[in-house]
């Protein structure tokens, strides 16, 4: 027979399906939102929806943003460099860091034949008439160091190459395969320093 | 370095076990079908972090069960170690020291594991796949981040093949081949560069365990053959990936035509000679068992120079195969050098060894030591 009640099934179903959470883990977590005063359900209800009408990306750089532009782009002191990243949490990522002032620019992406990744399903529409707009001196390709990351990189190098716009490439201190996200601050703001210009 | 505890569930047709395996010989004897080469793959599993066998990880788990986990502890240079494998609906679990690790470690292997199966008796008739799985292999057990490049380039590999097949459609984006293609050259060489650097440091051992084996009648011979007839002894990184940027460029058109890469390290090969002529068309049934167990035997020794230890050495059922002659030779190896072995037979009078022996009997998926 099974004892357990349909919502409570129901959210432990949901909540398995995040990264890195098991089936145990998560009725192990649904048990304990049920041992919490109700009001802790209704807040965590409550910042679930808000999330998709508060948050959405950044129509310049597709980074995350609760306006139409991210606090970034808003921001008219940040520096004229733009560094390419393939995730919203990359940019949050380098921003924790406080050693990067300039814009970014987010792909949401990887090149990826495999997947059926080309360059058409990245955010590049209209990337270099944002890189004049910005009067850009300098871009950063900060994809990972993985082999569809590097590629993208390569990919991008020649690419802008026509602009005339300085292209240079994070460090590959980066452990293979790493992502940016689960990089300590120092090592990605060491990856950031000691960029190379791309040939 | 050797397993002094070793224990499994849900793997395979065994029944969960746990055994503490004697630091020299363990013979795995029983009939047809009954599970030892399961428990050879088992202790490989441990080490490659994969099978031996072709096949997905999902096949390892015992039918009609959802994961299966394989567990040792390791005493290696005198310091104990655990590790183990879980086989889950969600993938791979590797745990060292009882702690989650996500990617491979990049220290020399935790664990070194030689295996010599029915594949490495005929390495030296059959085609190129089983010689370039056994260099791999071997490349793999002495330098273990090995596999980081081996996994980048076939990573590569697959996505220029998807898009030469892309191409065909009609849709050819220059710009992301050639991005690719830099990818596929520079992990291509480093592949190439490990295996050659291997090859320098292991053909001394061979040529010498050959002339061993065979009296010094004839002379043992391997070289890498990629990248056309030129030598590929002394080259650099840099020299690799120029000449194999060279060999794509002229293979594109070809390429683009099959949908497939025809040239780079997944394409090479080893070229075993005695004598000074190829071996697959020239040697004697008794040469060709005579060179594989060679293969084998200075495997061990070149991993003994890189670790200071012999490596655990797992022998499927080779004896019944080998004739009386390089049998009794392996045998007098075995007791000569030092380590852990594992031997798997139908009948333990092939195996002679004089060193201290446990039996284990292995029946329908039980394991069971022999008292006495
Ligand atoms: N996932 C699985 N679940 C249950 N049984 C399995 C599974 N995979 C393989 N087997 C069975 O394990 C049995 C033993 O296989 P194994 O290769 O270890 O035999 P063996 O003792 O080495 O025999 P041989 O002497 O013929 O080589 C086979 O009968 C096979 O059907
Ligand atoms: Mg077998
Ligand atoms: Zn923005």
């Amino acid at each position: 027979m099974n004892a357990l009640p349909p919502a409570l099934d129901k959210l432990a179903t949901l909540l398995s399906r995040l990264p890195g959470v098991g089936k145990r883990s998560a009725m192990r977590w649904a048990f304990h939102i049920l041992g919490e005063p109700s009001t802790y359900a209704e807040s965590l209800a409550r910042a679930l929806g808000e999330l998709f009408e508060h948050v959405g990306f950044c129509e310049r750089c597709h980074a995350l943003a609760e306006d139409a532009l991210c606090a970034v782009c808003q921001d008219g002191t940040r520096e004229r460099t733009v560094c390419v990243v393939e995730s919203a949490q990359d940019v949050i990522a380098i921003e924790q860091t406080g050693s990067y002032h300039g814009l970014y620019h987010v792909l949401h992406g990887v090149l990826a034949p495999l997947k059926g990744v080309g360059p058409d399903k990245l955010r590049l529409d209209g990337f270099e008439a944002r890189l004049r707009d910005v009067d850009a001196v300098e871009v950063i390709l900060a994809t990972s160091t993985d082999v569809e990351g590097e590629a993208t990189a390569l990919y991008l190098g020649q690419r802008l190459g026509p602009t005339g716009v300085a292209v240079t490439r994070i460090a590959t201190g980066i452990p293979m395969g790493g992502d940016l996200e689960y990089l300590d601050q120092s090592t990605l703001a060491r990856a950031l320093a000691g960029r190379r210009a791309m040939d | 370095m050797h397993l002094v505890a070793f224990s499994a569930e849900h793997f395979r047709n065994l029944a969960p076990f746990r055994l503490e395996p004697h630091r020299r010989f363990n013979i795995l004897e029983g009939r047809n079908g009954q599970g030892k080469t399961n428990l050879l793959e088992a202790v490989y599993l441990l080490s490659a972090f994969r099978s031996f066998r072709d096949g997905r990880n999902r096949e390892l788990v015992a039918f009609g069960q959802e994961r299966a986990t394989v567990f040792a502890e390791i005493v290696k240079k005198g310091v104990s170690r655990t590790v183990e494998v879980a086989i889950t609906p969600k993938g791979k679990r590797v745990a060292l020291d009882g702690k989650a690790i996500t990617s491979l470690p990049d220290e020399l292997a935790h664990l070194s594991v030689v295996l010599f199966g029915p594949d490495d008796l005929v390495l030296t008739k059959e085609g190129p796949q089983l010689r370039r799985r056994f260099l791999d292999r071997a490349v793999y057990a002495v330098s273990p981040e090995y596999v980081n490049e081996l996994r980048a380039y076939g990573v590569a590999l697959k996505n220029r093949n998807r898009l030469l097949r892309q191409a065909q459609e009609g849709r050819l984006d220059p710009a992301v081949i050639a991005a690719f293609e830099k990818e596929l050259v520079a992990h291509g060489a480093r592949v190439m560069l490990r295996r050659l650097q291997f090859l320098e440091s292991y053909r001394p051992h061979f040529v010498r365990v050959f002339s061993e084996i065979t009296g010094g009648e004839l002379a043992g011979g391997i070289t890498y053959r990629g990248l056309g007839k030129a030598s590929l002894a002394d080259a650099t990184v840099a020299d690799l990936e120029a000449r194999y940027r060279a060999v794509l460029d002229e293979a594109r058109q070809t390429d683009l035509r099959r949908g497939f890469t025809s040239v780079g390290p997944h394409t090479h090969d080893l070229g075993f000679t005695i004598g000074g002529r190829p071996a697959r068309t020239y040697a004697s049934q008794g040469q060709h068992r005579a060179f594989v167990l060679a293969l084998k035997i200075a495997e061990l020794h070149r991993i003994h120079d890189a670790i200071g230890d012999y490596p655990v050495f797992l022998l499927d059922d080779v004896s019944s195969e080998l004739d009386e002659e390089r049998n009794a030779q392996l045998m007098r190896y075995l007791d000569s050098a030092g380590g852990q072995v594992f031997i798997t037979t139908t009948d333990r009078r092939w195996i002679h060894l004089t060193g201290d022996t446990a039996v284990w009997r292995v029946a329908e998926g039980r394991v069971s030591a022999e008292v006495g």
